[in-house]
C-alpha cells in the first residue's frame, strides 16, 4: 500500500491517465483494421498519406469505407463511451453510491422519450423544421427529456433536504417505467417504420455515425468533460456527505447542479444519437475504483478514458462476431458488463467495501 | 482517336458480361425478383427476411433490418447493391451512395404498382428489361385470373389478420398492414377502421367478428397450432372461432408482394372460399 | 469569538429553539447538554452556518457569519458530524485530504499536514489504510484528524492569526471509554491552542469533567447557561433531564475537585399496570 508520503500522487494519477491514453490509442487504431471489410495497416498508412497530400488521392472503396464509415464511427464510439462512463463517475460521486447509473437515475430513458417525441411528433407536425435541424433537434430534446427525468427522480426521492439512495433508485426505477410506458405508447400511434426503430433506442446503434452528428457531440461531450473534471475535489468532499461538504467549503449546490446537468447533456446526446447503451456507466468507475484509487481526481478523467476503451471493445466485437452482420452494442455491453458487475459485486463484499 | 473508340467498344461490349457477377440484396421481395429475372445464383449475401429460395438463407448473412451494415455489404464486394427503403435504416442508404457501388433503393410498399415498379428497377438494373417485362406480364395473367375466380365467388368473408410471437405477443393488422392480401383474394379485413398493426383486443376481436383469422406460419406455431390459436380470449365468440376457421400462410410469400403474389393470392383465396376450393381442378400439394 | 445571540428556529407549530444564547471563547471547552429533541443538535447547525435561525445573529471574530464567503469560513470553523458513512473506499489519508478543500495549499503541505494530524491522533498505524476497514472509533478518530487538517495553520487572508472554532457533534457516542478520554483530551489540548471548542455531549459527566462552559437546553429553553463551576447544581440538571413521565432525581459528588453525577434510583411507579381482575401485576 502506499505511504503518506507521495508527492508523487499527482504523477501517479498523470502516469496511470497517460497509461489509459496508450490503451486507448492502441483500441483505436486496432478498430481501424477491424471491421467487415478487410483493411490493414498498411491501407491505414495509405489513406492517411492520402489525406496529407503525400501519395496519389485514388478514392478507392477502401479510402471512402475508413474516411466516411469507419472513422466517424470510431470516434463516436470514443466520444459516447467517455461521455458515458464519466457521467457513471460523477452521479455515483453525487450520490455517494457505487450503483449509480445514468439509467438507473432516468436520464436514459427521459433522453430516449425526448428523441422520440422530436422524431414521432415534430417530424410529422413541423417536417421542414424537422429536415433542417434533425441533428440539432434531437439532441436537444434529448437532453431536456433527461433533465425532466433526472429532476423528476431527485425531487422524488429527497427527504428533510438529504436525498437517500433506497428512494433515489426506487424512484429512479419509477421514472424509467414511466418514461418507457409512454414511449410504449408513442411506438403504439407509430406507424411500422418508427416502430423498428424501438430496438434502436432499447439496444443501442453506433452505425449511425456521420461526420455530421461527431461535430455536434464533440462540443457538447467536451464541454460535460471539462466541466466535470472542474468539480472532482467537491466530489470528493460529496462523498462523506452534503452537509460536510458544506463544512468543508464546497459550493454543495452549485456542483449538484453542475453535475446533473453535465451528466444530461453528455448523456442526452449520446442517447439522442445512439440509442441507450447501458452498464458502461456503472461498471467502468467501478474498475477504475478498484483498481487504482477513489479520488475523483482520478477516477473521473480515467472513467472517461475507460469508458471510450470499453466501448471501443465492445463495438469490435459487435462488429466481427457475427459478420457481415452486426450485433447491437447493447446486448454486447450487457454480455460484458453484467457479470463483470457480479464478479465486482462479489469481490468487495468481501472486502467490505461496500 | 480510333485506339479510344475501340477500347469504347470494347468496354460497353464487356459490361454486360463483366457485370452482375456479385449482388447483394436486402429484402425478400426483391431477393425474389433477382431470382425470378434467372440471377439467383449471383447473388452472395442477402438478409434474413429472404427465405425463398431456401438456399439463400445458407449465404453470408448482412443481417436483419436496422442491423444491417454498410461494411457487412461492401465486404461480400458487390457489384450491385438492391435495398428496399425503408426496411433499412436511412445512414446506410448514404453510405453505401458515398461507396459509389451502383446501389438500387426500391420501396417497400404493398400495392401492384409498387411490385411492378420494382420489378422494372431490378430488371434494369440487371439489364433483363425483356425479362422484367415477361415477368410483369405472366404476374398479370396469374393476378386476372385470381381477379376472376373472386369475382365468380360470392362470398367477401371478413378475414382478421393476427401478427404473434408467442401468446404474449399479438398483433392485428387493420388497413395498411402487412395483410393487405386480403382484398386480393376476395375477402375484406375485419378491422378496416384499424390503421397498420395495433396489439390484440379482445372486445374488439368479438365485436369484428371475422370469418377467418389468418396468422403466419410461424406466428401459429408459435402459439401452438390452431388449437392453441382457439385459446385466446375472445376467438372462441367468434365465427372463425366456433367453425375453426383458423388458417396460416407463409408470411413472407404473404406480405411481401414479390413475384409470388399471384401465387399468394390464390392461397388465400381457397383457403377463405372452401366452396371454390372444393371445385379446383388444379389440387396444390401440401 | 463565536457569539450566537437570541437564536430562535420555529417549524410549523414546534417551536425547536427559542432565544438562545452562547459564547464560544478560543480557549475555552463549550458543552452543549440536553435531554433528545432538546434542539442541540439544531443549534449546532444554526452556528455553523448550515442552516438559518429565524431571529438573532451569529458572529464570528466579529463579522456576521452571513458576510464570510464559504471558503473562508470553511478556515475557521470545522463541524464534526456524528456519524459519517462513506460508501467508496477510500484511504485513511484521502479523507484526512478532504479537510484540505478550502485551503489553496500544495500537495507536498497538505502531505505534511496530513501527517502532523495523524501524528496528533494517533492514526500513523493506520497509515495507508482502506478507511471502510476501520472500526467505528477508529473511523471517528480519522474525522477528527480530517476536521483539525480543515484549521491546521489557514493561510487564507492571514487566518492564521485568527481564531479558530471547531464544533462537534455528539463525537464519543460511538467510542468506548478510553477513546472518549483520548478524543476529549485531544479537544481539550486544542483549546490551549487557541482554539474555540463546542461539543454536544450526552454524557453529562464527560461533559463537567472536560468543559469550561455550559449550556443546559430543554426543549429549546436555556436552563442555564454558564461556567462550569458555578452553572451545574442539582435543580439545573435535573431540570433539564425531567419530563413529565419521569422525574430525574441525581447526587452531586465532589471527589478530589471532580465533579461527579450520579443518577439516583428511586422508587418509581410501575411502568405496566394491568387489570388487576385479570392479570397479575408486577411492582
Amino acid at each position: 500500500m502506499p505511504s503518506v508520503l507521495t508527492v508523487r500522487k499527482s504523477n501517479s494519477r498523470t502516469l496511470t491517465l497517460s497509461l489509459l491514453s496508450v490503451l486507448l490509442i492502441g483500441l483505436l487504431l486496432s478498430s481501424l483494421v477491424v471491421g467487415a471489410v478487410s483493411i490493414g495497416l498498411t491501407d491505414v498508412l495509405r489513406v492517411a498519406g492520402q489525406k496529407l497530400g503525400i501519395v496519389a488521392d485514388t478514392q478507392d472503396t477502401t479510402q471512402i469505407v475508413l474516411l466516411s464509415i469507419r472513422l466517424p464511427r470510431l470516434i463516436f464510439t470514443v466520444l459516447i463511451g467517455a461521455a458515458l462512463g464519466l457521467s457513471g463517475a460523477a452521479l455515483q460521486g453525487l450520490f455517494r453510491n457505487p450503483l449509480v447509473e445514468p439509467g438507473i437515475i432516468g436520464i436514459s430513458s427521459g433522453a430516449a422519450l425526448g428523441a422520440i417525441f422530436v422524431i414521432m411528433f415534430v417530424s410529422s407536425q413541423f417536417p421542414e423544421l424537422a429536415e433542417r435541424f434533425q441533428s440539432w433537434l434531437l439532441p436537444l430534446f434529448a437532453f431536456f427529456g433527461g433533465l425532466a427525468a433526472t429532476y423528476l427522480t431527485l425531487q422524488l426521492s429527497q427527504a428533510e433536504g438529504r436525498t437517500h439512495i433506497t428512494y433515489l433508485i426506487l424512484a429512479g426505477v419509477a421514472v424509467a417505467a414511466l418514461a418507457g410506458a409512454a414511449i410504449g405508447l408513442a411506438v403504439f400511434y407509430a406507424d411500422d417504420n418508427q416502430l423498428r426503430a424501438y430496438t434502436f433506442w432499447t439496444l443501442g446503434d453506433l452505425s449511425a455515425a456521420t461526420w455530421d452528428k461527431v461535430s455536434i457531440l464533440t462540443p457538447l461531450v467536451g464541454l460535460a468533460i471539462v466541466g466535470l473534471l472542474a468539480v472532482a475535489r467537491p466530489l470528493n468532499a460529496i462523498a462523506l456527505g452534503e452537509a460536510e461538504a458544506f463544512h468543508s467549503g464546497v459550493a454543495v449546490e452549485r456542483v449538484k447542479l453542475t453535475v446533473v446537468l453535465l451528466s444530461a447533456l453528455a448523456v442526452g446526446v449520446s442517447v439522442a444519437f445512439s440509442g441507450i447503451i447501458g452498464f458502461v456507466g456503472l461498471v467502468v468507475p467501478h474498475i477504475v475504483r478498484i483498481a487504482f484509487t477513489s479520488d475523483q481526481r482520478l477516477v473521473l478523467p480515467a472513467s472517461a478514458l475507460g469508458g471510450a476503451c470499453l466501448l471501443l471493445l465492445a463495438d469490435m466485437l459487435a462488429r466481427t462476431v457475427v459478420a457481415p452482420a452486426e450485433l447491437p452494442i447493447g446486448v454486447i455491453t450487457a454480455t460484458i458488463g453484467a457479470p463483470f458487475f457480479i464478479y465486482l459485486l462479489k469481490s468487495t463484499q468481501k472486502r467490505r467495501l461496500i | 482517336m480510333k485506339k479510344n473508340v475501340i477500347y469504347l467498344l470494347i468496354t460497353i461490349i464487356s459490361l454486360p458480361l463483366a457485370a452482375q457477377q456479385r449482388i447483394v440484396t436486402a429484402g425478400s421481395s426483391s431477393s425474389e425478383i433477382v431470382c425470378a429475372l434467372g440471377y439467383c445464383d449471383k447473388i452472395v449475401a442477402t438478409d434474413r427476411t429472404s427465405v425463398y429460395p431456401e438456399h439463400l438463407q445458407g449465404l453470408p448473412s448482412i443481417g436483419y433490418r436496422n442491423s444491417i451494415g454498410a461494411e457487412g455489404i461492401i465486404s461480400q464486394n458487390p457489384d450491385l447493391v438492391i435495398l428496399e427503403e425503408e426496411y433499412v435504416k436511412d445512414a446506410l442508404v448514404d453510405q453505401l451512395l458515398s461507396t459509389g457501388i451502383p446501389t438500387e433503393i426500391v420501396a417497400q410498399d404493398r400495392s401492384w404498382e409498387s411490385t411492378r415498379t420494382r420489378i422494372d428497377v431490378i430488371s434494369e438494373a440487371l439489364d433483363e428489361e425483356d425479362a422484367g417485362r415477361e415477368l410483369i406480364t405472366k404476374l398479370e395473367q396469374e393476378l386476372a385470373e385470381v381477379k376472376k375466380l373472386v369475382e365468380e365467388s360470392d362470398s367477401r368473408p371478413k378475414v382478421l389478420g393476427v401478427y404473434a410471437r408467442g401468446a404474449g405477443s399479438m398483433q392485428v393488422g387493420g388497413s395498411n398492414s402487412a395483410f393487405s392480401i386480403i382484398e386480393l383474394a376476395g375477402a375484406q379485413n375485419a378491422v378496416p377502421e384499424i390503421e397498420g398493426f395495433k396489439p390484440l383486443n379482445t372486445e374488439s376481436l368479438i365485436k369484428a367478428n371475422p370469418d377467418y383469422i389468418l396468422f403466419f406460419n410461424s406466428g401459429l406455431a408459435s402459439l401452438g397450432g390452431i388449437d392453441g390459436a382457439l385459446e385466446i380470449p375472445g376467438v372462441a365468440q367468434t365465427t372463425a372461432g366456433k367453425q375453426r376457421q383458423i388458417i396460416a400462410m407463409d408470411g413472407v410469400k404473404m406480405t411481401n408482394w414479390g413475384p409470388r403474389l399471384a401465387e399468394a393470392a390464390l392461397e388465400l383465396f381457397y383457403l377463405t372460399h372452401p366452396e371454390a376450393h372444393a371445385q379446383r381442378t388444379d389440387r396444390p400439394e401440401k | 469569538m463565536l457569539r450566537a445571540t437570541d437564536i430562535s428556529r420555529t417549524i410549523g407549530q414546534k417551536t425547536i429553539l427559542n432565544r438562545c444564547s452562547l459564547t464560544i471563547t478560543p480557549g475555552r471547552f463549550t458543552a452543549v447538554v440536553g435531554a433528545n429533541g432538546a434542539g442541540k443538535s439544531t443549534l449546532l447547525r444554526i452556528i455553523s452556518g448550515e442552516n438559518q435561525s429565524d431571529n438573532g445573529h451569529i458572529h464570528l471574530n466579529g463579522k456576521p457569519l452571513e458576510d464570510f464567503p464559504n471558503r473562508e469560513l470553511s478556515q475557521l470553523r470545522a463541524v464534526l458530524p456524528q456519524q459519517t458513512t462513506v460508501n467508496f473506499p477510500f484511504t485513511v489519508e484521502q479523507v484526512i485530504e478532504i479537510g484540505r478543500y478550502a485551503h489553496r495549499t500544495s500537495d507536498q503541505e497538505n502531505q505534511q499536514i496530513i501527517n502532523e494530524v495523524m501524528q496528533l491522533t494517533g492514526l500513523i498505524p493506520f497509515q495507508g489504510r482502506a478507511y471502510q476497514t476501520l472500526s467505528g472509533g477508529e473511523q471517528q478518530r480519522v474525522q477528527m484528524a480530517r476536521v483539525i487538517a480543515q484549521l491546521w495553520g489557514g493561510t487564507y487572508r492571514g487566518a492564521l492569526s485568527q481564531p479558530r472554532y471547531l464544533l462537534l457533534d455528539e463525537p464519543t457516542s460511538s467510542l468506548d471509554l478510553a477513546q472518549q478520554q483520548r478524543l476529549l483530551g485531544l479537544a481539550q489540548d486544542l483549546c490551549s491552542r487557541s482554539f474555540g471548542l463546542l461539543a454536544i455531549l450526552h454524557d453529562l459527566n464527560l461533559a463537567v469533567q472536560y468543559a469550561d462552559d455550559i449550556l443546559f437546553l430543554k426543549q429549546g429553553e436555556t436552563v442555564a447557561y454558564g461556567a462550569v463551576e458555578e452553572d451545574v447544581t442539582k435543580e439545573v440538571i435535573e431540570e433539564t433531564f425531567s419530563h413529565p413521565e419521569q422525574r430525574l432525581a441525581v447526587r452531586l459528588i465532589r471527589d478530589q475537585g471532580q465533579l461527579i453525577i450520579v443518577p439516583q434510583v428511586s422508587t418509581r411507579k410501575s411502568f405496566i399496570t394491568l387489570n388487576e381482575n385479570r392479570y397479575e401485576s408486577h411492582s
